[in-house]
């Protein structure tokens, strides 16, 4: 197939609010990806790209939203369209009535698309929090084949993994995690998940 | 300022072709800078996305269907798309067009090329000097053809207004650079196109 026709309303949730339309479409040259929920859901997280130098759009595609950019409010009916250009500009959006979706689309001016370590992580995750440990580490596989380096998804990984009392892919997971960023080793310090290979993960800090 | 608000309804909107589409431009207004991004809004009959391939540009694209319904035609097969439609065309060469079925129809484009810092597209220059009187045209191009260079539609379209506007020399430098950069193409282009009417004879010569 050369093309693929969805609703947005068919995009499966990941979390109670964010649809993932990049991953679930195949789209390699742009992010996109769709926020929905009820009156006093913040479906937009407060954050900037100073990290990806994304310059974002947003569209409101139904209900009506409340966006806040560098604490500054702006009521947004639904097709209302906000471009933030500066990737440093803290940014966040909550529905105001109910059934409202927000699409945001971004990239980096002068460079090819690439897609944010965040992504693949959020998948992961919301798949662990539910529970679903086995396909949370199924489909943290799959995302390693291709990006062997994320390491989100390797810490990630390695949480489901460890539920699922498979110690020695946790650890693998865990020590190529550490590797790649700092941050993990304390994180992973701290996390009950990793108790039964406790003196394998304190190690790691050393 | 670090960011910008408009609703879809107050966009500009530029008529394009002659089948009803309305160009609502969005990157260019915003500079957007890192992907491709405009509006397209139509009433029922008419164009909500024209004719087209992606094969020139090479771009990846995904349409919204925002509001209203219609109807595309992917390689010659129908697809319904009320609001909340999402149409993904990652295949460069498939054609594509969508007609408007409810009034209010409006489809959000947005395009780029896969592993490469995207470029503004030149039939944005195109779309909005195709509405201005050739003097203007003229001016609009000698403004923005800089952020296009060695673009063979770029000097192509710049030939067409130079003639329109009486200007033949230029006109016809213009021309043989298009033809220069795509021979191809500009025979192509050049064969039954209007705009070149008053340099026809000099043009038929360089094309032999």
């Amino acid at each position: 197939m050369t093309w693929s026709v969805t609703r947005i309303a068919d995009v499966p949730k990941n979390g109670p609010h964010w649809r993932p339309v990049r991953l679930e479409l195949g789209i390699e040259a742009f992010g996109v990806n769709s926020s929905h929920g009820n009156t006093g859901d913040l479906l937009v997280l407060e954050h900037d790209e100073s990290l990806s130098g994304h310059q974002e759009l947003y569209l409101v595609l139904s209900g009506h939203a409340r966006f806040e950019i560098n604490g500054e409010e702006i009521d947004a009916p639904a097709g209302t369209i906000v471009v933030v250009s500066d990737a440093g500009a803290r940014r966040r959006a909550v529905a105001t009535a109910d059934d409202t979706e927000i699409l945001t689309i971004g990239a980096t001016p002068g460079e090819p698309f690439a897609h944010s370590a965040w992504e693949y992580a959020y998948i992961v995750s919301g798949l662990y929090d539910e529970g679903l440990y086995e396909r949370a580490l199924e489909r943290a596989r799959g995302f390693l084949q291709a990006y062997p380096s994320d390491w989100p998804v390797l810490y990630w990984a390695a949480c489901s993994a460890a539920k699922l009392g498979q110690n020695d892919e946790a650890l693998e997971h865990l020590r190529r995690a550490a590797e790649l960023e700092p941050t993990v080793a304390p994180r992973a310090a701290s996390e009950d998940v990793f108790d039964s290979i406790r003196a394998d993960v304190d190690a790691l800090q050393r | 300022m670090s960011y910008h608000v408009a609703h879809l309804s107050d966009l500009e909107s530029i008529p394009v072709g002659d089948r009803g589409l309305q160009w609502r431009p969005i990157r260019s207004r915003f500079g957007i800078e890192a992907f491709g991004v405009n509006a397209y809004t139509a009433e029922p009959g008419n164009e909500v996305v024209e004719s087209h391939t992606e094969e020139t540009y090479g771009h990846e694209e995904l349409y919204v269907v925002v509001s209203g319904r219609a109807t595309f035609t992917l390689d010659g097969e129908e697809v319904e798309a009320p609001a909340g439609t999402l149409v993904h065309l990652p295949d460069p060469t498939v054609r594509r067009t969508a007609v408007a079925v409810e009034p209010g129809t409006a489809v959000l484009a947005l395009g780029a090329k896969r592993g490469e810092a995207f470029q503004p597209s030149a039939w944005e220059l195109f779309f909005r000097a195709g509405q201005l009187e050739p003097v203007e045209a003229l001016r609009y191009y000698e403004e923005n053809r800089g952020a296009y260079p060695d673009h063979a539609g770029v000097d192509y379209n710049l030939a067409c207004v130079r003639a329109l506007a009486g200007d033949r020399d230029g006109a016809l430098a213009d021309f043989r650079r298009a033809l220069e950069r795509s021979p191809d193409e500009v025979r192509k282009w050049a064969a039954n196109d209007s705009d070149l009417d008053s340099i026809r004879a000099e043009v038929d010569t360089i094309l032999g």
